[in-house]
Order: C-alpha cells, then structure tokens, then sequence
C-alpha cells in the first residue's frame, strides 16, 4: 500500500509537469545558493584565522611622502637624475633590510580602453557608485579599474598566494621597452580572462598594454589605509612596483608612488624610526619630508578588529539577501504546491470514497513534494560537490533540506484538511 | 443492518447555520432499496454523506451492523468506506488521468491483497456491464452511460454491502438513466442494500421503500 501512495505521488508530479520543474529549479537553486553561502562564510572564517595565525605578533607602520614644493619639482623635473637614484637607493635599502619588511602599496587606477570591463571592477562599485566610463583622448572608452601596485614583500606579508599561473618574478618588476606589464587578477576575474589575455589601458597616463599572468586566490586582502579597512582583492588587477631606469618623468612619479606601504617590524617604533631615518641620510635624502608615521601604527589587533567587523559586514548584506531570496523561492513554492493541491481535489475526493484515510491522502501528497525536494537536492549536492564545496556546508545543506521537507509535509497536511474533502459529494449547490 | 437515531447535522456557525438534517430516525434492513426523495436542498445528500461515513453528525447514534460510527477514528471511518460502502454519484466520481481499470481496482488498494478478485472476475464484470472494451480508455473517452457503469463497476469489484447512489440519472438522458436503473435494481435482487437519492418521482417508485424529506427532516415513509 504505501508502494501505491509513492506511485500516486508521482502521478500527482506528471499531471503537472510543469509546476514540477519550477518548483524543483527553485528549490535547486536555493539549496545551491545555500551551501554556497555558508561555504563562503567558512572561508572566510578560514581567512580569518590564517590571518590571526600570520599577523599575531606584528605591527604596521604607515610610510608616505610630503615633499615640499621645491625638492618635488626638482625630483620629478630636473635636469639630473641624482635625486631619482638616491630614492631608488633608499627603497632598496628599505626593502632590502632583514631587520623588519618593507612593503610598497600604492593604489593607481588602471583606465582599460580596450574592451569594456564590468561594473563590479571599476572604482567606486563597492561605495555604491562605479564610475561612468568616459572618451578618452583617442576617442576609446576609458574605464576605470580599481588596481594596486605592490613590491615583493607584499604576497608574504599579506599572505597573499597565487592560485592559478605564476607570481612576479624579479624582472616583472623592471619596465620593459616592449610597453608589457605583467598582471595578476582577483579571483572575480577568473570567468572573465584566462592566462596569457592581454588588454590595454592608461597607467598614470601612460598606454601600456598588459598581460595576465595569473590570479590570487579568493582569500587575498590587502590593508587600505585610504579608508582604513581590509579590502579583498578579487575585484583588483594586482600590478608590480615597476622601476625604469630611463629616470624619465614617468619613472620619477612611479618611483616616488612606491614610497607609501607598510614597514611591518616587531621591534618597537623608535628603533624601526631610527634605522628608518638612518637609511634616509645613508642615501642622501635626510632632509626629504618621508615619514614614518607612528600615529595610526596597526598593531595587530586593531588590523584584525578591522578584518572581522569587514569580513562579518559582508556575511550579513549577503546572508540578508539569501535568506531574502529563500523567503521568496519558498512563497512561490507554498503557492505552486498548494494550486497543485487544490487541482487534485477531485482526485483526492474519489480516493477518499474509495477507502483512503486522510492520513494517506496527505502521505501522497507529501511523497510529491519530498520527490521534488530530493531531486533538487541531489543536483544542489552534486553541484556544491563538483565546486567543491565542504562536506560540512554540503551536509548542513541536507539539515536544511530534512526541515523543509517537514515543513512542508506540515503544508500539505494543513491545506488538505482545509480543503474539506467531506463536500466532495454534495456541499453547497 | 443500518440505524439512524436522532441524528442532526448542521453547516456553518451563528447566521450562516444551516440545520442540514434534524433528529433523522431511519432503520434500513439487508438487501432493500431504499430511495430517497424530496425538493432540492432538503438534506438528502447530507443524510447519504452520514451513511457512507463521511460527515460525522453533530449529535444522534449511527449503528452499522452493530458498531457506533460515529465512534471511528479517521483510519477506521476509512476503512468503513472501504470494506462496507460503495458510491455512486451524479457526477460519476471517476479519476481522470487514471483508466478505467485503475479506477474500478481503486478500492482493493487500500485493502490486503484480496485472491478473489482476479483479472477474469474483473473482465466478466466489465462485460456484463457492456464497456469491457474501455477497459483501458480514460473516463474523459467515455459516454455519462458509460462512466456511471464504471462507477457501478467499482462497487461490484470492491464487492460492498451498501451501494449509495446520489442522483445517479441525473447526468444522463433517459433512455440511458433507465438503464442504469435496470442495473441497478439488478445489483438489489443479488442481494445488495441501495439507498439511492433522486428527486426524479418516478424513479422514487422503484424502491422497496420511499422516504420523502422536507427541510431536514423525513416527513413520509411509504412502503411500495
Ligand atoms: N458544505 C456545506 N456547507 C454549508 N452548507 C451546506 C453544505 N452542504 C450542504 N449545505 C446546505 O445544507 C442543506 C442541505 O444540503 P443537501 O444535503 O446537499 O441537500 P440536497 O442534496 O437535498 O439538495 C442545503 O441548504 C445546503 O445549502
Ligand atoms: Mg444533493
């Protein structure tokens, strides 16, 4: 007997074939976007604690650059290059120390002409208002990228790994004469380009053209002292600090850009400021306004109150729009369900005259809907598998699954007896 | 077999209260045929609803071969349906998208196989009604003869005590309700209790007994 309720339930799907595959891709695609959100929120909880085991014992001071008026317009546009070799000379100094890292962060925006790029990489998106791309001076289509420039020292310190391709190798970081420049991709990217794409566009107003050459991983996030908040980088082209030893105007401002980063040191302010201030008169710019700036030092727990206040932000927007998304998929699921009820009155009326108990009119109903609900969750599984997804989020996913086919066998239950199958024969005339 | 006592049943609360039936005392005995009769909206359909277990009144006792129904439980009322009572109704209660022959076999599914009903019990009782030929058709290929012989089908097969039959003419021409009749009166003289509603005068007259209703309640009984 109950083989025969299984069968009537089935019967119910192919009478209405149609509602069935609605109900059965909605439910799908909630179960998928489910178990991709609470993935999500898994690694970023990850993220998080790789992020407490690398930084728990360091400090980061800001280093910037406020030159005065006249050693600017010397540096960028005099006539010898003393002053742009002496700066190199104290970068490399900076960055070559073993007694703390230095790490050059600077953020220009990449303007792409060559083809358009989606809204979510032009600058502003996350405040809520990319900018509109606009003509450019060759009458192309300027849009503007979010982009960083980084030293070496930057994918160590902020444990950012390349996970598909290859990093910068030392001589990405000199400007080439074929006007290439090297890039990796957030991991937003990754549908968009492949490795080996090109594109072009202006970098601080010059043409280059640049070529993918690999993409970070989606747990990437660099500090951004403009706003003071851990930014992911999946939405950013990754350039490398380019030295060109032409010394040219272009190399000068490029040069005097890598200025700004971090000095990571565990060995307190005053000493790092003194070595600091040390390897400034060492290559002969002791007087230049570079700072290191102690005020707004990130220790690490305040980097870290920022990461978790970032990462919990953007968990709670998108968990609101999952569970938004849930409430409608399972409203219009409750509606379909119940207008499939409500079209099988005759047949559950006849059924009931046969000898069916109303406890069997419900089982067959409910075996319909834990049929769609199994289906769609088998697909959602084999798909968060083939994504690979955790186990964990796969198998909270069958939790979910498990409540809602409850709840809605409580549907059924509720609409049927509503449904007064007792006026089959007769009722009101 | 059957004894109504002082039985009530009532739709809706406060205004919109409808007294259906009102204190209905009726004893039916094995094997007669009753019909029922009386103006539109008198409670005859109320009172085949009483007998065929599916509205439990709201007051009175209903004693079938001894047992309270009013007593059962939702599973045993179903079983009730099932073991003791056949229907056949105006609008032939057929099951669109299943056949003919899975509409006449509904009834044995929701009971222990039963070995005497086998595939030449069913085609010989598909025959003697005619439509053994729509054995595999849909009720939706069939002529109103011709469903309410597959309603009548199913009560054979299923093989109950009590056939309740609610206007079972009523869709049909007359020459072909006539018929229906025939089979009917048929069934009767096999041994089976009918209790058939019909507001149809005539038809009324070919019962062993005529109860004639008027506002819920049985105003004349008359033994033919
Ligand atoms: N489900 C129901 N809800 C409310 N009133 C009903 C219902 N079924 C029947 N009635 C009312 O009960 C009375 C008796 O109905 P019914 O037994 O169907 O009469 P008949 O079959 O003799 O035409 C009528 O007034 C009818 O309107
Ligand atoms: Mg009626």
């Amino acid at each position: 007997m109950s083989l025969f309720i299984i069968k009537n339930g089935i019967k119910i799907l192919r009478k209405h074939l149609f509602q069935t595959v609605i109900m059965t891709l909605l439910a799908f695609f909630c179960l998928y976007i489910l178990g991709a959100a609470i993935g999500a929120k898994e690694t970023s909880h990850k993220a998080e604690k790789k992020y407490t085991e690398t930084y728990g014992e360091m400090t980061l001071y800001y280093t910037s650059e406020g030159l005065s008026e006249l050693t600017y317009q010397n540096f960028c546009n005099g006539a010898g290059r003393e002053d742009f070799d002496k700066l190199h000379s104290f970068l490399e100094k900076l960055k070559n120390t073993d007694r703390f890292d230095f790490v050059s962060l600077s953020s220009q925006n990449l303007e792409v002409t060559s083809q358009p790029f989606d809204e979510q990489f032009l600058y502003g998106y996350e405040e809520g208002k990319a900018v509109e791309p606009q003509m450019g001076p060759d009458d192309k289509m300027m849009y503007e990228t979010k982009s960083i420039q980084v030293s070496q020292k930057f994918f160590d310190t902020f444990s950012v790994s390349v996970s598909e391709g290859s990093g910068f190798d030392k001589g990405d970081y000199i400007l080439n004469d074929d006007g290439e420049i090297p890039v990796l991709l957030g991991s937003a990217y990754k549908g968009s380009f492949s490795i080996g794409d090109t594109f072009e566009g202006y970098y601080m107003c010059e043409p280059f053209r640049y070529r993918v050459k690999g993409f970070v991983g989606n747990d990437a996030f660099f500090f951004n002292r403009a706003n003071n908040k851990m930014i992911s980088c999946e939405r950013y082209i990754i350039l490398p600090a380019l030295y060109s030893d032409k010394a040219d105007n272009f190399a000068r401002i490029m040069l005097l850009d890598q200025v700004f980063g971090f000095i990571n040191s565990s060995i307190g302010y005053e000493v790092t400021k003194q070595m600091f201030d040390d390897l400034r008169t060492e290559s002969g710019i002791g007087n230049w306004n570079i700072f290191l700036n102690y005020k707004g030092a990130m220790t690490s727990e305040s980097v870290l109150d920022k990461y978790s206040a970032m990462t919990s932000e953007v968990s709670k927007q998108f968990g609101l729009i999952v569970v938004i998304m849930l409430c409608f998929a399972s409203i219009v699921n409750i509606i379909s369900l119940c207008s499939m009820l409500r079209e099988n009155f005759q047949t559950f009326g006849v059924e009931m005259l046969c000898g069916a108990s109303l406890k069997s009119i419900i089982s067959e109903s409910s075996t319909a809907v834990i049929m769609i609900m199994l289906l769609s969750d088998i697909s959602a599984s084999l798909l968060l598998l083939a994504m690979n997804y955790s186990v964990k989020a796969i198998l909270l996913v069958q939790l979910a699954v498990t409540g809602i086919i409850l709840f809605s066998c409580i549907i059924c239950g509720i609409y049927i007896k509503h449904m007064n199958l007792n006026t089959y024969i007769g009722g009101k005339e | 077999m059957i004894s109504l006592k002082n039985i009530s049943v009532s739709y809706g609360k406060k205004e919109a209260r409808t007294d259906a039936l009102k204190n209905i005392d009726l004893t039916i005995n094995k094997g007669e045929f009753i019909t029922i009769s009386g103006k539109s909206g008198c409670g005859k359909t109320t009172l085949l609803n009483v007998l065929g277990g599916i509205i439990t009144p709201d007051s009175g006792s209903y004693l079938f071969q001894g047992e309270d129904v009013n007593k059962f439980a939702d599973n045993k009322l179903a079983r009730f349906r099932n073991r003791c009572i056949g229907f056949v109704v105006q609008h032939f209660a057929l099951i669109n998208d299943r056949t003919v022959y899975e509409n006449i076999t509904l009834p044995l599914k929701y009971r222990k196989k039963d070995a005497s009903v086998t595939g030449e019990k069913i085609d010989s009782v598909l025959n003697e009604l005619g439509i053994l030929s729509k054995k595999n058709k849909y009720p939706f290929q069939l002529s109103g003869g011709e469903k309410q012989r597959v309603a009548i089908a199913r009560c054979i097969i299923s093989n109950t005590e009590v056939i309740l039959a609610d206007e079972p003419t009523g869709a049909l021409d007359e020459e072909t309700g006539h018929k229906i009749m025939a089979i009917l009166k048929q069934l009767n003289e096999k041994g089976k209790t009918i209790i058939m509603v019909t507001h149809d005068v005539e038809l009324s007259k070919s019962g062993s007994r005529r109860i004639i209703m008027k506002d819920g309640e049985i105003v004349d009984i008359i033994d033919s």
